[in-house]
């Protein structure tokens, strides 16, 4: 899978889950970036992106991230696995 | 020691900041350190020594917790696992032991031999501080602290050490290194104390002598009007008991140059049950929230049905837990889940409340109030008899005691001042506070309030006895 299909696709999901059409996600993006982006919808976050990559994170992994790049290289890396 | 006793208002306070202000820069954490070990061994001296013995544990914990980050994740998971379960091992210990060994022999009918450990004052306040830090160093949102005297510092600091608020280690390690103390945070500080002080001495004091008395009745032997007062009574006075000890906490943090986070935002004015727990005891109800709410809400992320509704009952069940061994408490966190999960439910099928605020902020209140009874109750069953009475379920005694044997003058009046001070004043009235804003001891207006309630908390700290706070027990 392209590094660029990954993007788009988790782009699709945050704009799913914070009912925002506009969200334009960057590597260095954080929670405080996005409206509505607190701890509660980090879990529908991580539960999402789960279903779409039909991977799973740990615990650790899952509160660990800081930055949507963060998330999308432990995306990668399990899509590698 | 109590933060209102002559003890400490006249002798450890002014050693302390004459210490810290005189000490050389570099060596004031060791003195806060020696200080704070100081106001802890006030308690007992064997309490002293289990506590370093915690904390050294802990610290050693957390640099293994450290090791394990580039170990595969069944190695990082049995450390965490373990690093917590001894903590919670420790506390159940220390806070839980003779009220599990007697519900079990209740259930087994086997007497169980009685283990008498030292009674650890603040142990639930600072086990969950400890609890929190290794978290936080397993999801690497910290590094471990390396530095033997600064996670000391941050474990014993006296002004949170027995009552909270419960404090994040990143959030203290920032403080610490950027520690300054000046002459604008002192005099802040010397404010919120004198605040705090007053809360505690003017009106949670003089208020719990009153409700002390209500509640050494038999539950049935209170009239209606009795029980409503013991129970207004104590919802004012375990407010400003607590926020009172918060606010000292914080000040005492400011004179020795640290911002210790809030715990209490008006939890009078909320709307819902929701909301009384975003604005009461707030350093608790988030640290379940970081440390055990949201946990579970992962681990179960791919239950749709009843997931967040039991998962705060859980959450409910244990905060109700974790401030006494005793069934009444448990009650009362499960009380406050029941409506609390019922809010989950309704905010998940998008139901917006339609009663006008007035009737959803007397329904909350009504709730809470109930709340307090179980609380105050020395066990579940006169709690409930006492909500009997309140209610009209149980026929009370006739003792002969009027309404007017409790509720004289005086205490009429404090219970004007506390319903008066559960007002956001500052919020509602800017205009008329926008010359205080600077919260400095420097504007009259301030430094005659300042005065006058410093006046006065002196003059009860001098003419009362012992008096300890509520939630030291826990």
């Amino acid at each position: 899978m392209e590094a660029n299909d990954i993007v788009s696709r988790m782009n699709n999901v945050f704009r799913e889950v914070f009912d925002n059409p506009t969200i334009e996600i960057f590597d260095e993006m954080t929670a405080s970036d996005v409206v509505g982006w607190d701890s509660f919808s980090h879990i529908n976050l991580i539960t999402s992106l789960e279903i779409e990559f039909d991977i799973e994170f740990t615990q650790q992994e899952a509160f660990g991230f800081k930055t949507v790049g963060e998330l999308k290289s432990a995306i990668e890396s399990k899509l590698m696995h | 020691m109590v933060f209102s006793s002559q003890i400490f208002l006249f002798i450890f306070l002014p050693l302390c900041l004459l210490g810290a202000y005189l000490v050389r820069p570099d060596f004031r954490k060791y003195f806060l350190i020696l200080a704070s070990l100081a106001f802890f061994t006030w308690t007992s001296k064997e309490a002293l020594v289990i506590f370093v013995v915690f904390v050294l544990i802990n610290y050693s914990f957390g640099l293994l917790l450290g090791k394990t980050r580039s170990k595969d994740t069944l190695v990082k998971k049995i450390s965490i696992w373990l690093v917590v379960l001894t903590n919670v091992a420790f506390l159940l210990a220390f806070k839980y032991l003779p009220f599990m060994t007697s519900s079990l022999s209740g259930v087994t009918g086997v007497e169980l031999p009685k283990i008498d450990l030292p009674v650890l004052l603040g142990v639930s306040f600072f086990v969950f501080s400890a609890i929190s830090y290794q978290y936080d160093i397993y999801y690497n949102k910290i590094a471990p602290q390396k530095n033997l005297a600064d996670f000391v510092l941050y474990m014993s600091f006296f002004p949170k050490l027995l009552q909270g608020p419960i404090t994040r280690a990143g959030d203290f390690a920032t403080q610490l290194a950027a520690t300054k103390l000046d002459l604008d945070k002192l005099s802040r500080g010397v404010y919120r104390f004198t605040v705090g002080l007053a809360k505690k001495v003017i009106i949670a004091d003089q208020l719990g002598a009153m409700v002390d008395l209500i509640f050494a009745n038999p539950a049935n032997a209170n009239g209606v009007s009795i029980a409503w007062l013991g129970a207004f009574g104590y919802a004012m006075q375990i407010f400003f008991d607590f926020s009172g000890y918060t606010d000292m906490a914080i000040g005492l943090g400011q004179m020795l140059g640290f911002d210790l986070p809030e715990n209490f935002n008006f939890p009078y004015l909320a709307l819902n049950i929701s909301d009384f727990w975003r604005r009461w005891h707030i350093t608790l109800s988030s640290w379940f929230r970081d440390y055990v709410f949201y946990p579970l809400e992962f681990k179960r992320r791919k239950q749709k049905v009843f997931r967040t509704e039991s998962n705060t009952l859980i959450v409910f069940f244990l905060t109700g837990f974790w401030h006494g061994a005793g069934w009444q408490f448990i009650a009362w966190g499960l009380w406050h889940g029941l409506f609390s999960s019922l809010e989950a439910f309704l905010r998940a099928k998008k139901v917006k409340a339609k009663a006008p605020a007035a009737v959803r902020y007397l329904v909350t209140m009504l709730i809470v109030l109930i709340g307090w009874v179980l609380f105050r109750s020395p066990d579940l069953g006169y709690g409930l008899k006492y909500l009997g009475v309140m209610f009209g379920l149980v026929k009370p005694l006739e003792t002969g005691l009027t309404l007017g044997w409790y509720l004289n003058a005086k205490v009429a009046f404090i219970l004007m001042l506390a319903v008066l001070a559960c007002i956001p004043w500052k919020q509602w009235l800017p205009k008329y506070f926008e010359k205080m804003s600077g919260s400095r001891l420097n504007d009259p207006l301030r430094l005659i309030v300042f005065l006058i309630l410093l006046g006065f908390s002196i003059m009860m700290v001098m003419s009362s006895t012992y008096s300890s706070f509520i939630y030291f027990k826990f």
